[in-house]
């Protein structure tokens, strides 16, 4: 597999595109996509192609994003991967199964049934490639549906991989990977789709809804945005500093759509909770934190300059950090402190290794207002231990999901949906979830004429 | 009986116009919103007894204007019979309004996780979308906004309701009555047509809702994306019929006529549009359905006080065309007058997919036969060729042909050997696919509708 690595770059040529989104759909209409026995063979065929290639994934994870450390790509591109695999084999004939409705007894017998969508592209981004293809790729196939993955070709190696492996473990009438840039996902947003699953920033989602509509396509959005953290007037700091450091650096140097982007804490607090920020970040990564194994880098040389634009901008705000090196893709775990809405690094989702702290007069109606004000983030931790606090922040807000008291996301929550809403996205997925996410909940009535 | 009083012929050339002064107005649009925006963030819709006083306020809306709405209708539609519009724009409204009444608590309750355990406390918490839009269609005017706005205030939104201007009277109507029963802070009317709805749409909501064709759908689907808003989008399209070689067609074409002739004179969104069985069965099925409608209306159609009109003249002329452009498929019918706003039910048969009527969904009183050479062999086949319709028919007693049928298709929903439209049954959630729509409602998929399940993790610190 590694020989294919090194062959002369192509993508996928438009001019295919076309007849590969037939094939998926005429493939669909035989109907060769819909026994449970067929679902489950090639369910265990995508595990397969994981088991058997956990090496060459590691290369080309590592190859496309620099000092990836190998039991992140392990665990969230392969293992976790092959748990959801396994659900859904799991619990594939209760998904399957007719739900009876009672209350239609009068007229017959009534029924409501989960039948595909149909042939379904899904679009996935360049920081889990392969997760966040692999995943409703499982879920598309235990709906019954017919799929085109379109991975990031910013993680240019993996998708390469993906192009290959693909074909030879699924049933390539089926399942189809089109390697390319934008040309290509164009060619593929004129074509009619029955849903489209696509991973990434709001601004592409805009231009993924807007192609849907032409064709009344049902899409699944999972976005992002500016993740905010509330931290009350009471509770301890050094316990909100060690979750929030670990999601804000630790994992992929940032890059994750579901970590913590600004902390919302009352003017008073503000200078013990960054000098309990500045002992985590010590701790965690060392006196030379561009030295620790625990932390990688920025995925290119763009997303390096996009975080030393946002340090610059910034600069009179950097209380922690600031370092970079752009040879090494590195930047410096960082703090900007003293923020409001007008400053600069509250416009963009930043999506790397800087925090920012925004300090407020009335932790409660302070940060509700802000909330309120901003896009639906995808998440939001609150830290207090007051009941009625949290169920202001619960009720009086919105978001994909919260957690209380840990900044870890809903993203691994077992059981939990994973999505967003507003801007942040629409739909969600996840264990049973991915399921639905993929099918259409039909009601049958059963009457004697 | 068969016969009716003629009405007077004036009636029918003063459809009320609202003029363009009296829709609201565009410069007013944003501070509309604006201000539910306000309510919604100041937590006003959120408490369950809110929402109860709201849903109590609806329903005495309803139950006590009741005739004032059959009226309403009535002059928005000619000759709309009152026992029809006693059961969709009272009845079936006020069955939606308890449901949510009665069940709110519940349907408000948080959703258990226990697989997530071993991080702590896990939760599904029921949150409103929050500021939301609902855009009506002139069918059914009354019931296709009121249904939907019980969900929003069950579920705890702000709304703009924005009935459609084609039912001129029932859309002054609720203008006049919301904001006499409804909280002003959180539901406001606005009336208009194309120039209202698109400021309307450029505005940012939490959530649009509409009912009507897929066209304008499309457009409202568009419009949304550019906010990232979720839709619910109930469309239409071409209803199938399938009808198998042994069932007995009698039943079949009882209950396909009172379908596509009996209700609102075909524009209904459910109603059947084209019926698919085997050529050898066409014509012993046509008189089935020339026997039916005899038995319905009588020998003479345009004198039974079961068969309602059209819309108005554009919709009557539509029609006509229709039948004119199909004219060699007529096999029964095919009788117009448009001033009486009158279209024979009439039947168009050895219809395929190059056949005019084929093309639209017709939406009014013509039924299409779609003739096959062996309806075991290709029904499945001319179903998928056709956009995913609202709502799917298969009359056969052979299991194995209907469960084929049922797992290669898709629809909104499927009736065997009913005509009944999952739109009336009870615990079904209503709603299309594809071209037809997506998202559902009715009953508690009204509140799910117009809410969202948010995981809520609470973890040992």
């Amino acid at each position: 597999v590694l020989s294919y690595l090194t062959m002369s770059s192509s993508y996928t040529p438009v001019s295919l595109i076309s007849r590969m989104v037939r094939s998926n759909a005429e493939s669909f209409a035989k109907g060769l996509t819909l026994s449970a026995q067929y679902r489950i063979e090639q369910l265990n065929a995508l595990k397969l192609l994981i088991a058997e290639n956990i090496e060459s994934i590691v290369i080309a994870e590592q190859q496309d994003m620099l000092k990836r450390a190998r039991p992140e790509i392990e665990i969230i591109e392969c293992q976790m991967v092959t748990q959801e695999i396994d659900q859904l084999i799991k619990n594939l004939h209760n998904y399957m199964a007719p739900q009876s409705v009672a209350e239609a007894s009068v007229m017959g017998k009534g029924e409501l049934l989960y039948c595909p969508r149909g042939n379904t592209l899904i679009i996935g981004p360049w920081n889990f490639p392969l997760n966040l293809v692999l995943v409703p790729l499982a879920g598309a196939i235990a709906a019954g549906c017919t799929a085109i993955v379109k991975p990031s070709e910013v993680s240019e190696n993996v998708s390469r991989l993906l192009e290959k492996l693909l074909p030879l473990y699924l049933d390539s009438r089926c399942y189809k990977v089109v390697h390319g840039g934008v040309a290509e996902t164009s060619a593929l947003l004129k074509e009619k789709f029955d849903l489209i699953f696509f991973t990434g920033g709001p601004a592409v989602g805009k231009i993924i809804a807007t192609a849907a509509a032409k064709h009344l396509t049902p899409c699944i959005l999972e976005l992002g945005g500016k993740n905010p953290v509330v931290v009350d007037d009471f509770i301890d700091l050094d316990k909100v500093a060690k979750t929030v450091v670990q999601e804000r650096y630790a994992l992929n140097c940032g890059q994750v759509c579901a970590a913590p982007e600004y902390v919302l804490v009352s003017e008073k607090r503000q200078g013990a909770l960054i000098d309990a920020f500045k002992r985590e970040i010590g701790e965690k990564f060392g006196k030379n934190p561009q030295e620790s194994p625990l932390l990688c880098r920025l995925k290119n040389k763009k997303h390096w300059e996009r975080l030393k634009n946002v340090l610059d901008e910034n600069k009179q705000f950097v209380v922690y950090g600031g370092g970079s090196d752009a040879d090494d893709l590195y930047i410096e775990p960082s703090i900007v402190a003293n923020a409001d809405l007008s400053t600069p690094i509250m416009k963009d989702e930043v999506f790397g290794p800087i925090l920012t702290v925004v300090p407020v007069k009335d932790i409660e109606s302070d940060a509700i207002k802000i909330i309120q004000t901003l896009p639906k983030p995808l998440f939001m931790a609150v830290f207090s231990e007051d009941d009625k606090f949290v169920n202001a922040m619960v009720t009086r807000t919105d978001s994909g999901g919260l957690s209380v008291n840990t900044a870890s996301s809903h993203f691994v929550v077992p059981g939990f949906p994973f999505g967003g809403t507003g801007n942040s996205g629409m739909g969600r997925y996840h264990h049973k979830y991915t399921f639905e996410a993929f099918s259409h909940q039909k009601p049958v009535l059963y009457a004697k004429i | 009986e068969h016969v009716i009083s003629i009405q007077a012929k004036s009636t029918l050339d003063c459809d009320i116009n609202m003029t363009d002064a009296e829709y609201t107005s565009l410069s007013l649009i944003p501070n509309v919103v604006e201000s539910l925006r306000t309510s919604f963030n100041d937590g006003i819709t959120l408490p369950y007894s809110y929402r109860i006083q709201q849903l109590k306020n609806l329903r005495k809306l309803v139950s006590e204007n009741a005739d004032a709405i059959i009226r309403a209708e009535q002059a928005d539609m000619y000759k709309r019979p009152r026992s029809e519009l006693e059961m969709t724009a009272v009845g079936f409204v006020l069955k939606e309004i308890d449901h949510l009444v009665a069940n709110l608590a519940e349907y408000m309750k948080p959703t258990a996780v226990p697989e997530a355990a071993n991080l702590g406390k896990g939760q599904l918490v029921q949150t409103p979308r929050g500021v939301v839009l609902i855009i009506g269609p002139w069918n059914f005017p009354t019931n296709l906004v009121l249904c939907p706005l019980a969900g929003a205030i069950a579920a705890g939104c702000t709304s703009v309701v924005k009935p459609s201007e084609v039912s001129a009277n029932v859309s002054a109507l609720m203008q006049k009555l919301i904001p006499s029963y409804l909280d002003r802070r959180c539901v406001a009317v606005v009336t208009g047509a194309v120039p209202q709805t698109s400021a309307l749409l450029s505005q940012k909501f939490n959530l649009v809702f509409f009912t009507g064709s897929p066209v304008i759908g499309k457009i409202i689907a568009t419009a949304a994306a550019k906010h990232l808003t979720p839709v619910v989008l109930e469309l239409g399209g071409k209803n199938p019929v399938v009808v198998d070689d042994a069932i007995d067609l009698d039943k079949v074409a009882e209950q396909i006529a009172e379908a596509r002739y009996g209700l609102n004179c075909g524009q209904v969104c459910t109603a059947p549009e084209y019926v698919i069985l085997s050529a050898h069965r066409q014509q012993a099925f046509v008189q089935a359905m020339m026997k039916a409608i005899k038995r319905k209306f009588g020998e003479n159609e345009k004198m039974s006080a079961q068969l309602s009109r059209l819309k108005n003249r554009h919709h009557a002329q539509r029609l006509q065309t229709v039948l004119r452009e199909n004219r060699e498929h007529i096999v029964y019918g095919g009788d117009c007058d448009l001033d009486e706003l009158y279209v024979q039910p009439s039947i168009v048969a050895n219809a395929d997919a190059s056949t005019h009527i084929m093309q639209e969904e017709v939406f009014g009183p013509i039924l299409t036969i779609f003739p096959v050479q062996d309806v075991y062999r290709d029904a499945i086949r001319v179903l998928q060729s056709y956009p995913k319709p609202l709502q799917m028919r298969v009359y056969s007693d052979n299991q194995r042909f209907v469960q084929d049928i049922v797992a290669r298709t898709d629809s909104g929903g499927v009736s065997i050997n009913s005509a009944v439209s999952h739109f009336r049954v009870e615990g079904f959630p209503f709603g299309g696919s594809g071209w037809s729509g997506c998202g559902r409602y009715h009953g508690k998929y009204s509140f799910e509708a117009f809410s969202r399940e948010k995981p809520v993790l609470q973890a040992k610190l």
